[in-house]
């Protein structure tokens, strides 16, 4: 019986050490990493959790034309750091500001020598 | 639904809801069984299981509202893997025929010149992922024990000191959990 139990045992081992022994076992910084990465990412509340940063990023962007459109000078918009979503926000408003702040900047300088 | 379900079931919505500490007790307890489940999916290539292991635990984290406990939180982390990892192989479809010299895919020949059959090899490999998900079904203490125990070649007495008993009680419980695992592979089988 103390045989049975032991052979038993051995073969358990060897399938256990099969399955989690070794390169199936994953490595200390790796799991640290991944970690981190999970905890430093917002809740998975979806769009209610980036929608701080994407707000900031959207509202920085209307700052930014309505200046150029003030000033007339052309206004890069800072890419906040944050979620994908603040991201694809920034790059739209972006895009905005090349292709309307020009022509404010135009429109602007033709009032201006119009006035003077 | 059983008491361990439902307790696993209280920790995704927990962390579901942005509790740090909850989150990373569920992915310090999956993360092991998790990448040894991709690991032998992938026939042991570890950079390529890394890469899934990561991108199955972000899509989980998206996903953890939707969990509704109707399986086990385990099969739910590796039926998302499934589908990392078939993203996986079709990427690598797309991006290289990588054909070895003698026209065979490249894992393919490293079976090949490792001397076994595939079938063989195909066989090992549902064998270790049996293994892994009977043992993602035991209870945490015993999981813990059996690895320790026979993957990382503990001692009785370092695997008494790791659970916090004493060495008749670690032996008692490495005796149960052996007895558990193995209903829990003929009952998977």
């Amino acid at each position: 019986m103390k045989e049975t139990e032991t052979c038993s045992e051995e073969s358990i081992g060897r399938l256990v050490r099969a399955a989690f022994g070794g390169d199936a076992r994953l490595g200390a910084h790796r799991r640290e990493l991944v970690k981190h990465c999970l905890l430093s990412r917002p809740s998975p509340g979806g769009a209610g959790a980036t929608f701080p940063t994407a707000s900031i990023a959207a509202l920085a962007g209307v700052l930014a034309v309505f200046a150029g459109w003030l000033v007339g000078w052309e206004v890069g918009v800072a890419v906040l750091p944050g979620g994908a979503q603040a991201l694809h926000i920034a790059a739209a408003v972006l895009i905005v500001n090349i292709t309307f702040v020009p022509v404010t900047s135009i429109l602007i300088v033709t009032r201006r020598k119009r006035h003077a | 639904m059983g008491a361990n379900s439902q307790g696993e079931l209280a920790l995704v919505r927990s962390a579901a809801t942005g509790n740090g500490k909850d989150l990373s007790l569920l992915y310090e307890d999956w993360a092991d069984p998790l990448f040894a489940f991709i690991h032998h999916r992938l026939s042991g290539r570890r950079e390529e299981a890394e890469d899934v292991f990561q991108e199955t635990w972000l899509a989980a984290l998206r996903s953890l509202p939707t969990y509704r406990g109707e399986s086990r939180f385990f099969s739910w982390l590796c039926a998302i893997a499934r589908r990392k990892i078939a993203d996986c192989r079709r990427r690598q479809s797309r991006d290289a025929a990588v054909m070895s010299a003698d026209g065979l895919p490249e894992d393919v020949a490293g079976i090949a010149d490792a001397g076994d059959l595939p079938d063989d090899e195909l066989m090992r490999q549902s064998t270790r992922e049996l293994v892994v998900q009977a043992l993602a079904e035991l209870p945490r203490e015993y999981r813990t024990a059996l690895i320790a125990r026979y993957a990382d070649d503990q001692s009785v007495g370092e695997v008494a000191r790791l659970l916090g008993r004493n060495y008749k009680g670690a032996e008692s419980l490495l005796s149960r959990a052996r007895e558990a695992l193995r209903k829990a592979m003929a009952g998977a089988e």
